[in-house]
């Protein structure tokens, strides 16, 4: 059986500009998606742009490449192999937009 | 019967009652410690009445303890442990704990046996994040650990902390879990509907005082202990410690940490009403919490929880 691993990174949290989740240590996982859940924004807002990032040390991150327009009507994903031992996902609101959203990392062996 | 039991080599590492309930090494997997979240049972998934916002503690992961300038220690008995993690961001000490500012696990067992003794072991590390130059020692205000338990009268937490910093000031002494004679609304920082009432979750509740002190822990008797940080933020060591109580007359036994051992059998945890739903709960949890805006993390390398 290979290890699996969901932890829910953010709940209900409000964001209006750039927000970067916490440095996520996946080392042990071969692959990795983000889940991101928005429950409310503002009237017009149809996406979120979001973008993997990747890191030696987790203090310290680079863009991996993957980034999506994640829906606000239903859930959006982003996923990723072969990034190392840190992941975490950037999201970026424009500071005039609010959102409430939630966001998982879903981890495989 | 006769038994013919192999033990895994890292059980050498422990002092086990009779009876292993768990042993659990983070080189397996998560082995069913979590994060611990709050009850989202209200209107749209909202978490009970609360003085504290539950929703920001920091997310524990299984960790390779990789640090900037030493690269990977693995853990005690192969290369994973379960990181432990705040966010970067804490109030003063005195203030209720903020947003943030703590981390936690939890297992969810339940009494197995008409049992009179449980005891709690890890082998564990603790860091600040590497992010600035310095020793960071002084960003970690503490950890500790307990059990949440529940028998047929009553509900209690019998626990410790090491509260490692108090507002950057050094402290390094060992508190237990007992709560003063305070009014539930004191416990809950003046919230008179709060879901915890005195006694309840200790490791957020009870007002705290600038010297060390608060409502929800007493001083461990000879409890001033200096546990191994090294030279640099960069640099950890794997330390045990062990806490033993008696569940049947809901006293407290023993706490061992490293080569020091104290007895505690003079001791005893604040008794609660029991909650609906958790008869017969036992759940071991384990936390850290932040001194300053600088993320702080404990690494367990494994837990056995044992009962007689």
């Amino acid at each position: 059986m290979r290890n699996f691993q969901t932890t829910v990174l953010d709940t209900f949290r409000d964001v209006s500009g750039p927000y970067a989740t916490e440095p996520f240590e996946a080392g042990w996982a071969q692959e990795a998606t983000f889940f991101v859940r928005v429950h409310r924004t503002d009237e017009g807002t149809r996406s979120v742009p979001v973008a993997v990032q990747v890191s030696v040390d987790g203090l310290s991150w680079v863009d991996e490449g993957t980034h999506a327009n994640v829906p606000t009507d239903r859930d959006g994903f982003v996923r990723v192999r072969h990034f190392g031992g840190w992941l975490r996902l950037m999201v970026d609101v424009p500071p005039e937009v609010s959102c409430n959203l939630s966001i998982w990392i879903v981890l495989k062996e | 019967m006769q038994q013919i039991v192999a033990l895994e080599r890292a059980v050498a590492n422990y002092k086990p009652l009779k009876r292993v309930l768990t042993f659990d090494d983070f080189d397996r997997g998560a082995c069913g410690w979590l994060d611990l979240r709050p009850n989202f049972v209200g209107p749209g998934f909202a978490p009970h009445n609360s003085s504290l916002n539950h929703l920001r503690w920091g997310p524990p992961m299984l960790s390779s303890a990789t640090f900037r300038f030493q690269g990977t220690h693995g853990s005690l008995d192969g290369t994973y442990s379960m990181k432990l993690t705040t966010r970067a961001a804490a109030g003063p000490y005195e203030a209720r704990p903020a947003p943030g500012s703590m981390g936690h696990l939890i297992k969810r067992l339940s009494r197995p046996d008409d049992i009179t003794r449980l005891q709690f072991e890890m082998w564990y590390a603790f860091k600040a994040e590497q992010d600035r130059p310095g020793l960071g020692e002084s960003a970690i205000r503490a950890f500790g650990v307990f059990f949440d338990i529940q028998d047929a009268q009553h509900r209690y937490f019998p626990g410790v902390r090491y509260v490692n910093s108090i507002n950057g000031a050094p402290h390094k002494a060992w508190w237990l879990m007992k709560s003063a004679d305070v009014s539930d609304a004191e416990w809950a920082f003046g919230n008179e509907s709060d879901w915890c009432k005195r006694g309840i979750d200790p490791h957020w509740y009870g007002r705290r005082y600038e010297d060390g002190t608060s409502d929800s822990y007493v001083p461990v008797p000879g409890g001033r202990q200096e546990l191994i940080y090294n030279e640099t933020d960069g640099k950890m060591n794997w330390m045990y410690l062990r806490l033993l109580l008696d569940v049947r007359d809901r006293r407290y036994v023993e706490l061992q940490s490293g080569d020091q051992t104290i007895d505690l059998r003079e001791l005893a945890p604040t008794l609660a009403s029991p909650y609906e739903r958790i008869h017969n709960l036992i759940n071991p949890v384990i936390f850290v919490e932040t001194d300053t805006d600088r993320r702080v993390f404990l690494f367990v390398d494994s837990v056995l929880v044992s009962v007689e």
